[in-house]
């Protein structure tokens, strides 16, 4: 059987959350708008789901999933121990995040964001999800580049509050889209 | 559990149901090197005295398609749609509702996620309700990342109008999936601090193909813009 979890917090083992289990709502079935979901109990409780697509990752990488994010589980058995819940989420492969930070350090290749959550609107400001690091590959262009130190620098793409798009992979998030350096930085202009 | 595979065949009442049709394999292109569709709608034949699994298909005396609920022999008596006892055996399997679960919490007037003839794997969930019902839900064998086509020039608001392509990649030109907005969220860099489509470097015009995605019920452009210093268009 298929159940729908909503993440709470990360556990501490790589790749676990602390869910909560929903109940599909019967009276928001036909409803134009807002959440098909629910908490399934009056007091929900803990339950450790891994999210399978974090497997191999060190303790170092990043967390794929944002408090809020729905998650497909399923129990897998262990090998002769109970089974277990492992899931998939129900997040879009690029999400929208918003910039925390605004012109970025010279030495920075990453963003500081807060993940809009499963709501469409909301920016996480606290817990799972908040101030992640968005890694942002510099075009190497040695027309537009400095890299004096053999390192593009990340120079003025973005301002505090604005929105970007970034996907998670392997630990790390990643801007979707490739930036040029900052216009201050042609060597044209020095 | 079974898992199903079917395809969208438009949007229903509420925001990420849709009205689907099973698919079946279709043996004849099973293996095909290429092109071949091997799932398709259903089209086998009932038979009398054959042994039918829950989940199997058979096309009713109505000449449409059917799944079988529950394991039986078939007779006369449980025939789609003429055996007196056929209704508690079989359900009709063109016509179905299903909760695209990544649609499972939507904005004020969201739009479609999906599109037509888009494929799904779908399974049975029981609802809260004081009657519950079993519904169906699943998830597009789509990416949540699409290509989308550009129906004009941008222009200077924050969206554009565009037709997604569909699963064989296809312009979708009318119905579920065509005319969608896609939204863009503009950078604050820069006077004035709101800025439009046609201030962008790139500048998307007509019949460009762009990468979208819907957050919530809204498609956005998953690219960053940079403000352009010409003039707009």
């Amino acid at each position: 059987m298929i159940e729908i979890y909503e993440v709470r917090e990360a556990a501490a083992s790589v790749g676990f959350y602390n869910c909560y289990k929903l109940k599909l709502v019967a009276a928001n079935w036909a409803a134009s708008s807002g959440d098909k979901f629910a908490y399934a109990d009056a007091e929900p409780a803990f339950v450790s789901v891994m999210h399978v697509k974090e497997y191999g990752q060190s303790a170092s990488a990043a967390r794929a999933l944002a408090v809020g994010d729905r998650m497909m589980v399923w129990d897998y058995s262990d090998c002769g121990g109970p089974a277990r819940k492992i899931g998939t989420a129900l997040t879009p492969e690029a999400r929208m995040v918003k910039t925390t930070e605004g012109v970025l350090s010279a030495e920075d290749n990453f963003i500081r964001c807060d993940i809009v959550a499963n709501d469409g609107s909301t920016a996480i400001t606290s817990g799972l999800g908040h101030s992640i690091e968005v890694e942002c590959t510099v075009s190497m262009n040695t027309f537009q580049a400095d890299i004096s130190d053999g390192k593009p620098k990340l120079e003025t793409i973005s301002t505090g509050g604005d929105y970007i798009f970034a996907s998670w992979v392997a630990g790390v998030w990643g801007c979707v889209t490739l930036f040029g350096p900052g216009k201050e930085c042609t060597p044209a202009e020095e | 559990m079974l898992i199903y595979l079917v395809k969208v065949i438009s949007a229903a009442t509420g925001a990420g149901i849709y009205n689907c049709a099973f698919l079946s394999i279709d043996k004849t292109n099973w293996g095909a090197a290429s092109g071949g569709k091997m799932v398709d709608l259903v089209a086998a034949a009932w038979s009398l005295g054959k042994i039918y699994a829950e989940g199997s298909f058979a096309t009713g005396t109505d000449s449409k398609p059917y799944r079988c609920k529950v394991p039986h022999t078939a007779t006369n008596y449980n025939k789609p749609i003429t055996g007196a006892d056929c209704l508690s055996l079989w359900e009709l399997a063109d016509s179905i509702e299903v909760l695209n679960l990544f649609e499972n919490f939507t904005t004020a007037s969201p739009q479609s996620a999906l599109a037509a003839d888009d494929r799904m794997e779908i399974w049975q969930m029981t609802d809260d309700g004081g009657s519950p019902v079993v519904r169906w839900v699943g998830v597009p064998l789509e990416g949540t990342v699409r290509r989308a086509k550009v129906k004009a020039n941008a222009g200077s608001d924050q969206f554009v109008t565009c037709n997604l392509l569909g699963y064989n990649g296809n312009e979708i030109t009318s119905g579920l999936g065509s005319g969608i907005t896609v939204n863009f969220k503009a950078n604050k860099e820069g006077t004035p601090t709101s800025w439009q489509l046609n201030q962008t470097v790139p500048r998307i015009a007509a019949d460009d193909i762009i990468s979208v995605e819907n957050h919530s019920g809204k498609w956005w452009l998953i690219n960053n813009l940079g403000k352009s210093e010409d003039k707009p268009l």
